[in-house]
């Protein structure tokens, strides 16, 4: 398996968010950039985000056939610096378990370019019971 | 370019891989992958914990039931959309989605039975819901053998031959009983089902109303009420009918099988003459 390299380092925005257990609400799905620095949930190391403005992170969902299910993950707040940057998103369970949202191939994750609209972008997933969705996991590389 | 989807997989199952183990906490956390930095952190679910939700009346005479979930958000909840759906058994019986910040009234469709159920997110993340109901007010018999039902209806708008719209708690009292029986109505003025703080209450007596026998008017024979409790007692209020007559069927503190009663209150107005029931400090 390749290596990565310093060039195809960092420059990145990652993050989970998780569901529940032991989190401050007050974090509330929002992520704070603080150059570079983490800070107690909130924090997180991104070049295309201004230090201390947070990204809210809601989910699409739906009442549909007995249930909520959602349909896609909002990112809003989004710096106009990350247009464009790839991405790659990753649902995780209230349990912990990858939820796969590409069934069509072996990855479990979904990506593509981030397409900001003022500051927002959603990324679609397939209809997944929204009682199941504890983390969202995202990454954007330049 | 193979390489580059390898590793971003790579960074993707790292931190599924961080979340999965619980690593992932509030506080820092730090992945180091071949002498770049990448760094992540988590936060949570933007409002961990249970909500709690009670029915809101009406306030449309021509649909009464209910028209919104009072909802209250777990404490520590940022201000957040909150979607619900309304369901008896399995059937969708009302939706509805507000801006909730603490507490706050979530309209939705009319939905007229309070035996329900709830399902809500919050920011489109699953949202637990402690539903429940408590009756606005309910029914005492004082004198007689028999039980009674209290209905009350709110209502906003001008009444015919009124001056301006207000807002009117409207009381029903019935019973199947046979026999004639003494009533008394306990408003519960903190139940969510009002939609508001009460702090005046006035016997409207204008409203006329005929039941099968006697007319009750501001001219003849009052629909009116008094409060029976002590202040201390609030939220909690009881009222009982006056008594306007030593005939049944013109005593409005008596009721029947097929002789209701029924009468407003007008809320919180400050005119003269609106708080004769229940007047702020009591």
């Amino acid at each position: 398996m390749p290596r990565l390299r310093p060039t195809r380092r960092a420059a990145a925005l990652a993050f989970a968010v998780l569901g529940l257990a032991g989190l401050s609400a007050a974090s509330a799905s929002q992520l704070a950039v603080d150059g570079g620095t983490i800070q107690s949930g909130v924090g997180l190391v991104v070049d295309c985000q201004p230090a201390g403005t947070p990204i809210r992170v809601e989910l699409s969902s739906a009442f549909t056939s007995g249930a909520y299910r959602t349909t896609g993950v909002r990112f809003s707040g989004v710096d106009e610096a990350c247009d464009g940057l790839r991405f790659r998103m990753q649902l995780i369970s209230t349990t912990g378990t990858v939820i796969d949202i590409d069934p069509s191939t072996s990855a479990t994750d979904v990506g593509g370019s981030v397409g900001l609209a003022g500051g927002v972008f959603t990324v679609p997933v397939p209809s997944t019971p929204t009682t199941s969705i504890g983390t969202v996991a995202l990454v954007v590389t330049d | 370019m193979r390489g580059i989807t390898v590793r971003r997989r790579a960074v993707v199952a790292a931190l599924t891989a961080l979340a999965a183990a619980g690593m992932v906490t509030a506080s820092a956390s730090a992945l180091d992958v071949s002498g770049g930095t990448l760094s992540a952190s988590s936060v949570g679910h933007p409002c961990p914990g249970t909500a709690l939700a009670s029915p809101v009346g009406s306030t449309d005479w021509f649909n009464p039931g209910y028209a919104g979930l009072q909802v209250t958000l777990p404490e520590g909840c940022a201000e957040a959309t909150v979607d619900v759906t309304v369901l008896s058994g399995s059937t969708v019986v009302a939706q509805g989605a507000g801006t909730v910040d603490g507490t706050a009234t979530v309209a939705t469709d009319l939905f007229t039975d309070p035996d329900v159920t709830v399902q809500a997110t919050v920011d489109g993340w699953a949202l637990r819901v402690a539903y429940s109901y408590v009756p606005p007010a309910t029914c005492t018999v004082t004198a007689g053998s028999g039980t009674c039902d209290a209905t009350v209806t709110v209502w906003t708008g001008q009444r015919p031959g009124g001056s301006s719209s207000a807002l009117y708690f409207d009381v029903w009292v019935t019973t199947t009983s046979s026999s004639w029986l003494t009533w008394e109505v306990t408003f519960d003025l903190g139940n969510p089902y009002y939609g508001q703080t009460v702090t005046r209450l006035g016997n409207s007596d204008l409203d006329s109303y005929t039941d099968a026998v006697t007319t009750w008017s501001q001219g003849g024979y009052v629909n009116d009420v008094h409060r029976t409790s002590d202040c201390s007692a609030l939220p909690s209020l009881t009222v009982a009918g006056d008594t306007t007559s030593r005939n049944n069927n013109r005593d409005f503190a008596v009721v029947r099988a097929g002789r209701d009663r029924f009468f407003s209150l007008v809320v919180n107005r400050t005119e003269t003459g609106y708080d004769d029931v229940l007047t702020p400090g009591c």
